[in-house]
């Protein structure tokens, strides 16, 4: 029997995007699928058994916007918005990744496939463009500020 | 014409954005043909003419779609989006969607390939959106 990460693969080479096969960990263990579209790495994480797919990509936050708290609240802001999409700030504050659980059945994970990465491209914009709102509200307000101040 | 491959950049372009793409050229023309999220695209540039290249897709109309109504809506888009051109084409059962291009060095539409192709994509999108629309 094919394993899943075969089967997407071929479907995903098949509506014309090259795929990586990174971190397989064995054949009935976690392997996880990359490929580009719209000039982004998107990665599908597929389990074997039982089956389950998920799949991510990671945007960058520009370093004048990295403040970690007003971040992680704007992405939890984001995240009750957009409904099942996940959205997780790195450590660092440097990245967030955005995920779609995708459930365990590949013949509806195919029909709905570029649908999911849509979803997730839109949640992950409109996330990244709040942060920037956000910081570029912030910026202005601290330079009002600081004019004001030095008035005084 | 000069010997150049002038759609050898954009097979580089391709590649950079991780599609897979197949090359069939004859004496008249140079064609790329490619896959992007499972919808079919082309680019063509013409032996005589070698400073043009066009990259385009094509889509059948849905069945019943009012030739009035298709005509308003493409000509709404011709005249908002930028780079894209949307004309009706064979016995009008299908929109065609380009984008054409005249360079004088195959290399200047390299790193503007990913915007044109995403201009390509979201002008069709939008096309059937307001197609449907009530």
């Amino acid at each position: 029997m094919p394993l899943l990460r075969d089967e997407l693969a071929r479907f995903i080479q098949s509506e014309g995007h090259r795929v990586e096969i990174a971190a397989a960990q064995g054949p009935s263990e976690r392997a996880e699928l990359l490929f580009r579209t719209r000039g982004y790495v998107f990665s599908v994480l597929v389990r074997e058994a039982p089956p389950q797919f998920e799949i991510a990509t990671a945007y960058e936050i520009p370093p004048w916007a990295r403040e970690r708290a007003q971040n992680a609240t704007t992405l939890a802001g984001v995240a009750t918005d957009v409904g099942d999409v996940r959205f997780t700030l790195a450590p660092n504050g440097k990245t967030f990744v955005v995920n779609l659980d995708c459930g365990g059945d590949l013949a509806e994970l195919q029909r709905s496939f570029w649908t999911s990465v849509g979803r997730l491209r839109e949640a992950g914009v409109a996330a990244l463009e709040r942060i920037l709102d956000r910081s570029e509200s912030r910026a202005a307000a601290n330079k009002f500020i600081e004019s004001l101040t030095r008035k005084e | 014409m000069d010997g150049i491959d002038r759609l050898a950049p954009l097979e580089t372009a391709l590649e950079e954005e991780g599609l897979f793409s197949t090359r069939d050229d004859d004496d008249d023309a140079l064609r790329i043909a490619f896959k992007c999220e499972g919808d079919r695209y082309f680019i063509v540039s013409y032996r005589d003419d070698p400073n043009f290249v066009m990259m385009g897709s094509g889509w059948s109309l849905p069945e019943g779609a009012e030739r009035e109504r298709v005509m308003r809506v493409m000509n709404a888009l011709n005249a908002r989006k930028k780079f894209v051109k949307a004309a009706l084409w064979e016995e009008e059962n299908d929109v065609l969607f380009t984008v054409e291009l005249c360079l004088t060095t195959p290399e200047e539409a390299r790193p503007h390939f990913g915007r044109l192709l995403d201009a390509l994509r979201d002008t069709a999108a939008e096309f059937f959106v307001e197609l449907r629309a009530p």
